[in-house]
């Protein structure tokens, strides 16, 4: 299939109503493609976001019966432990402020938070490449300050990743879905219009036409009819993605990690027309051929 | 000279009915140009059928351009059609597209250039009267501008077998004989051509051989 056949396209087969139906059909796939192919990749997206910020670093806790008994000097000695413990590259205190805006998304913004209980958290970043033993770094800190816990997030980390992973499955079941959808339409509607178009085809035949010429000319025509619908779909989609952003940017407040679509999550997105169009085009062509050898 | 069609005891049937046409057997000649004659059902245009390769015979051979039908494939068929231009008895034009699409349709599937085909397909819907026509879509003309469309796309790729189905009979005497004029043309430039009509004054009028089909059987005459 050339391009160069597109300068030698006839309307021979202009005139049935798949033409008016198809690129509604089309419309709707491609609507539902982009949310989902948009989803796999904030869901990618945040996973590495997650995975980036989480993963390099371990919340210290000193629980609130224990903050009246320590002194400042164990504190000061924790943290220098902390500090100077291989593999890690910094540790700092939590100011109160920040413990505040952590709970803001729960308590919401106007709680008092000064009078309520609240532990002394210590935020240590580790090194990328180096491996904490959890244990042994608790036991050295529990001999300065009992009942001290280490959270490394990777419990929760992991139970997070296990819903993000099943959302990308899901995710990518419904763009197969859609894609296998797609197929089946086209081949059905090529099949219909093949029938509508019998004389033209038999004319086409008698003047020579080859199977090839006439399959182009009817996945030239399918290319046209993905070109509207494809557009049509995502000209209701892509709003819809960018409100539904700021919809979330404006709702999440700290709870839930920012979905958004990044450079090659917008890239896929683009992508879906020129697929669309390709799958069109290419299904219609292998149809009409294998239809008409049918027919000899 | 070399025979560009011919047939070899051709029979051919519907089905299971009876045999329409039987022991068919002629050559044409390169060049030539004959009229095939006989009544309404005599079987002209099922014999033209199986010129054009629309239909294969249910006995006998068929030698065109010294290939013998039923050894043709599906991939070589279309570039042997290709030189054959038929003008059906009911035009067999596509109605949605205009005229000047009707006629290009031979030149665009050999991929001609665009600026070329306008060009040959408008001088020759000018010379068949089409001019003012040549945007307007087959239903909204009469029979006889649809007859000479169909002329003009059977002729417009030069074929070398030219075969014509009642070419004259839905057009006035002077249109018939501009087609008739064109037809001895093409075959001045060698184009071999067979006129089926039941026109016996249009055969009278002419030098040409002669065929007639009578009960499934050919007869020859020369002039």
């Amino acid at each position: 299939m050339k391009l160069k056949n597109i300068q030698t396209f006839n309307k021979s087969f202009d005139n049935d109503d798949t033409n008016r139906y198809l690129p509604w059909l089309i419309a709707c796939m491609v609507f539902l493609a982009t949310l989902a192919v948009s989803a796999i990749f904030m869901v990618n997206s945040t996973t590495a976001r997650l995975s980036s910020s989480f993963s390099n670093s371990i919340t210290v806790q000193i629980p609130i019966n224990e903050i009246s008994t320590i002194n400042e000097k164990n504190k000061k000695l924790a943290l220098d432990v902390l500090a100077s413990y291989k593999g890690i590259k910094r540790a700092n205190l939590v100011i109160p402020e920040d413990v505040s805006s952590l709970l803001e998304p729960w308590l919401g913004k106007y709680a008092n938070t000064q009078n309520l209980p609240i532990p002394i958290v210590i935020d240590a970043e580790i090194d990328r490449n180096a491996s904490i033993d959890v244990q042994i770094l608790t036991n050295k800190l529990s001999k300065l300050i009992p009942n001290i816990t280490l959270d490394d997030h990777r419990e929760w980390l992991n139970n997070f990743y296990r819903t993000l992973d099943a959302l990308e499955v899901l995710a990518s079941f419904v763009v197969l879905l859609i894609v296998l959808s797609a197929i089946v339409t086209i081949i059905f509607a090529t099949r219909t219009s093949m029938g509508l178009q019998k004389d033209t085809i038999s004319i086409l035949h008698l003047i020579g036409a080859t199977d090839q010429y006439i399959a182009n000319q009817f996945s030239i025509r399918a290319a046209w009819l993905g070109i509207r619908g494809g557009i049509g779909g995502l000209v209701v989609a892509i709003p819809m993605l960018i409100g539904l952003e700021a919809i979330i940017k404006v709702s999440e407040a700290g709870v839930l990690p920012q979905l958004a679509l990044d450079g090659s999550g917008w890239i896929g997105v683009i992508l879906i027309l020129p697929t669309v169009i390709l799958i069109a085009m290419f299904t219609a062509y292998s149809t009409v051929l294998r239809t008409l050898s049918s027919m000899a | 000279m070399t025979d560009i069609l011919r047939f070899e005891d051709v029979g051919l049937r519907y089905g299971l009915g009876p045999e329409i046409l039987q022991d068919i057997s002629f050559g044409l000649q390169e060049g030539s140009f004959h009229f095939l004659m006989g009544p309404s059902g005599a079987g002209k245009s099922s014999l033209l059928k199986l010129m054009y390769l629309a239909l294969k015979p249910t006995r006998g051979l068929i030698h065109i351009f010294g290939e013998e039908i039923s050894t043709i494939n599906r991939k070589r068929a279309p570039s042997l059609r290709r030189n054959i231009g038929v003008v059906y008895q009911e035009f067999r034009l596509i109605p949605h597209i205009s005229a000047f699409d009707n006629v290009a349709l031979p030149l665009r599937i050999t991929k001609l250039k665009e600026s070329l085909i306008k060009k040959n397909v408008e001088e020759l819907l000018e010379w068949v009267g089409l001019k003012d026509y040549m945007l307007s879509k087959p239903p909204t003309l009469s029979g006889g501008q649809q007859q000479r469309v169909a002329i003009a796309r059977a002729v417009v790729a030069k074929p070398k077998i030219l075969l014509a189905d009642e070419p004259t009979g839905n057009v006035d005497d002077e249109i018939a004989e501009r087609i008739m004029h064109l037809f001895e043309e093409l075959n001045k430039m060698g184009t071999t051509v067979v006129v089926a009509t039941h026109n016996a004054s249009l055969v009278k009028e002419s030098n040409f051989f002669s065929m007639t089909l009578s009960d499934g059987k050919l007869q020859f005459s020369g002039s």
